[in-house]
């Protein structure tokens, strides 16, 4: 305990220093760019650097630059114990408090659904079934998130044993009631279909609904118009998808979709595609294709090969 | 789960194939990031072909009626079986090369009734045979049944007692002859001894007992050589043996048996049938080079079997018909320059359509939604296909997708159910 205590006053000293260096660097920097030493704030800092030494380095992070040092040198954990050498947190001694107190509150936690669980049975209550946590809509975090969390280095047993016990709070029947607890440490899918904005139903005179869409793949472009109550008739540059895809791996390329939303021989489709190859013509109708149909199917989403791909050229 | 899944969706969902694969790496530290809930998805009504097949049994892909004579626009859409003989004499070349495994795949030989062929048999019922010859241009893209339209034509005449003379391609004469010798019957024209040798014998194969039993004879005197002389009055049977016998002479003798022909068509002894595959190759450029220069080539005009085929698609005789196709296939390609057209005034180019006009264009479309579904059912009544995905509705839907309900392209994808 003397040893840390040397070393977090040495810390604290080295950290003095460097911060008082910062100070004066600062009103120099201000006197040299005739501004007040007094008022000169971060971002004029930055402007200051980046004039006096331009830097043609493409690495942002390999510039030349002048930060406060609490932001440039790296945090040390504070104090866990006080004056007395006693520590603050029950579980100190176990090495890694912060997680063992997690699985000691997670047990906790199912423990009492459980509980919950058998009163409900003796009341003849039902789980309800339309608060159930929806478990495709998200995934437990990575190790490193819960590494960054919990402030602690895990091994790989003490993660899996953090998924497994996790993984039976969440597939208990009534675990919607300990939502709030289980949705800190699992990370939400839905970002990609919250952002991306499903086009608007627009109707054509006869009151047929119709999408457009547009989008690319490595070099190509498509603009897709997607017609609802069709018979799957698919026309491409003015083409069928025969003389647009001789090969059959394109064709399989822009079913996928449709297949997938079991849209197949239900929608029109009517599509330009420029530029390109054909697999990359075939890849950029696929992703628009699918799209505008997205906003029927929900598990669109989990599939790896429907996330857009975005591997677009640096000149497309 | 997915084992019942996975057959379904096992070709052309690339997705889900995907999705399995992730999930089973994933599953210990992602649950449920990977996977699909199947079950879920089809409670939300996305249909599990596997519990909705096509109702066996009901479909009726087969008419009973094998005579081609009969076939009328009822009988569309469905097959009617081919005799091995009739396979023999009329369909041993020609057909697309698939089809010759498959007719042996499936332990009987089977053509669809299709529009094309009953409009066209619609118009040879009808026609006045006292009136120059009808010429109809069978044109269509790749794949979407000319040729078969054109056996089915050939059956339909030859069961009525036509005499047939079939080139299953055209472009052969100007691709593929091995031996090319300058006429001497006239300067400037090329003979293929071997090939006109070849267009007679497929002619007595064809019509071999019907020529035998017409017993026709020959107008005219016909002198090869100092000895070998055709006398008028001769059976043409002899003179067609002589071309195949004195292979040197096969061109001129071709000639000679085309002219009789369509002298005795013209005077009522006999019906003619002209069957021309892929005839736009009669107006391209040859593969053979000139002796003066690497860089030239003959042209298929100068070829001397092109010329007398020429003569036969004249309208000058009265008594027959002609059939050809126009074939993209029988059009020389320029590098990175793919045909844009399948039209027929495209493929044989101004000249050709000068000569051949007019004709009556016949359309060969691709399947119709009765026609595929028909050729489907017979694939299924084969056991051709025989994925259990492949007999449900939503397999079907796939197969017509991916296939654009070409022809061809149904059978290339049927293949792989």
């Amino acid at each position: 305990m003397r040893a840390y205590l040397e070393r977090a006053k040495a810390h604290d000293a080295f950290m003095q220093g460097e911060i008082s260096e910062y100070e004066i660097g600062k009103r120099h920097l201000a006197n040299i760019m005739g501004a007040d030493p007094d008022n000169f704030s971060q971002e004029d800092i930055d402007k200051a650097v980046e004039y006096l030494l331009p830097s043609g380095l493409f690495d942002k992070e390999a510039r030349p630059k002048m930060k406060h040092p609490h932001d440039v040198i790296p945090k040390r954990k504070a104090a866990e114990f006080d004056v007395d050498g006693r520590p603050f947190h029950t579980y100190f001694y176990t090495a890694k408090p912060q997680f063992f107190k997690l699985m000691h509150d997670a047990v906790f936690v199912l423990e009492s659904l459980k509980k919950e669980e058998d009163k409900m049975l003796r009341r003849g209550e039902e789980a309800n079934a339309d608060k159930k946590i929806i478990i495709g809509a998200s995934v437990w975090l990575t190790k490193p998130a819960v590494e960054e969390k919990l402030q602690e280095k895990l091994s790989d047993e003490e993660y899996d044993s953090f998924i497994r016990l996790f993984t039976r709070i969440i597939e208990h029947p009534i675990s919607y009631a300990e939502e709030t607890f289980i949705m800190q440490y699992r990370r939400v899918l839905s970002a990609e279909s919250m952002i991306s904005s499903i086009p608007e139903l627009i109707y054509d005179e006869a009151g047929r609904p119709y999408q457009e869409a547009e989008g690319a793949r490595k070099t190509s472009k498509a603009y897709v118009k997607i017609w609802s109550q069709g018979s799957g008739h698919v026309t491409v540059n003015g083409t069928d998808l025969l003389d647009c895809f001789p090969e059959i791996l394109d064709r399989e390329q822009v079913m996928s979709p449709l297949h997938f939303t079991n849209t197949l021989g239900r929608v029109d489709i009517e599509a330009r595609v420029e530029g390109g190859g054909h697999s990359s013509r075939a890849g950029a109708l696929r992703e628009e294709a699918l799209s505008p149909t997205s906003s029927e199917i929900p598990p669109l989403r989990v599939s790896p090969r429907i996330i857009k791909n975005n591997n677009v050229s640096f000149f497309g | 789960m997915f084992s019942i899944v996975r057959p379904v969706l096992r070709r052309s969902a690339c997705a889900c194939r995907l999705i399995t694969s992730s999930s089973s790496n994933n599953s210990s530290t992602e649950q449920g990031s990977g996977t699909i809930n199947f079950n879920e998805l089809f409670q939300k009504g996305i249909e599990n072909p596997i519990r909705n097949p096509v109702k066996k049994g009901l479909a009726v892909c087969r008419t009973n009626q094998t005579d081609p004579s009969q076939h009328t626009i009822r009988h569309e859409g469905l097959y009617y079986r081919v005799a091995p003989e009739a396979i023999q004499r009329w369909m041993k070349e020609g057909l697309h090369p698939d089809i010759y495994p498959l007719f042996r795949a499936f332990n009987e030989s089977c053509l669809m009734v299709r529009r094309p062929a009953i409009e066209i048999m619609e118009c040879m019922r009808a026609a006045d045979y006292s009136l120059p010859a009808i010429r109809y241009m069978l044109y269509g893209r790749a794949g979407s049944g000319k040729s078969s339209t054109l056996a089915h034509l050939m059956h339909f005449c030859g069961s009525q007692d036509w005499v047939i003379t079939h080139v299953p391609w055209a472009p052969v004469l100007h691709r593929y002859s091995k031996e090319r010798v300058p006429s001497t019957f006239k300067e400037g024209r090329i003979d293929q001894p071997a090939d006109a040798a070849k267009w007679l014998s497929r002619l007595m194969t064809t019509n071999d007992p019907l020529l035998k039993t017409l017993n026709l004879k020959t107008h005219r005197k016909y002198i090869w050589s100092r000895r070998e002389v055709t006398e008028e009055g001769d059976a043409l049977t002899e003179l067609i043996d002589f071309g195949l016998q004195r292979v040197k002479y096969a061109p001129d003798v071709m000639g000679a048996v085309i002219r009789e022909l369509k002298l005795h068509a013209s005077s009522g002894n006999v019906k003619v049938l002209v069957a021309i595959d892929g005839v736009n190759g009669m107006w391209e450029q040859t593969r053979y080079i000139r002796e003066e220069s690497r860089h030239k080539f003959f042209h298929a005009q100068e070829l001397t079997i092109v010329q007398h085929l020429m003569e036969f698609l004249k309208n000058d005789w009265t008594g027959g018909a002609s059939v050809c196709t126009v074939d993209e296939g029988a059009t020389i390609k320029e590098m990175n320059d793919p045909l844009t057209s399948y039209m027929p005034r495209f493929l044989l180019g101004q000249k050709g359509f000068d000569f051949l006009d007019p004709f009556i264009p016949v359309h060969v479309p691709d399947y119709s939604d009765k026609e595929a579904n028909s050729c489907l059912d017979y694939y299924t009544d084969r056991k051709w296909i025989q994925h259990p995905a492949g007999l449900t509705e939503a397999g079907r839907t796939e197969m017509f997708f991916l296939s654009c309900k070409n022809p061809l392209e149904l059978y290339k994808v049927s293949r792989r159910w």
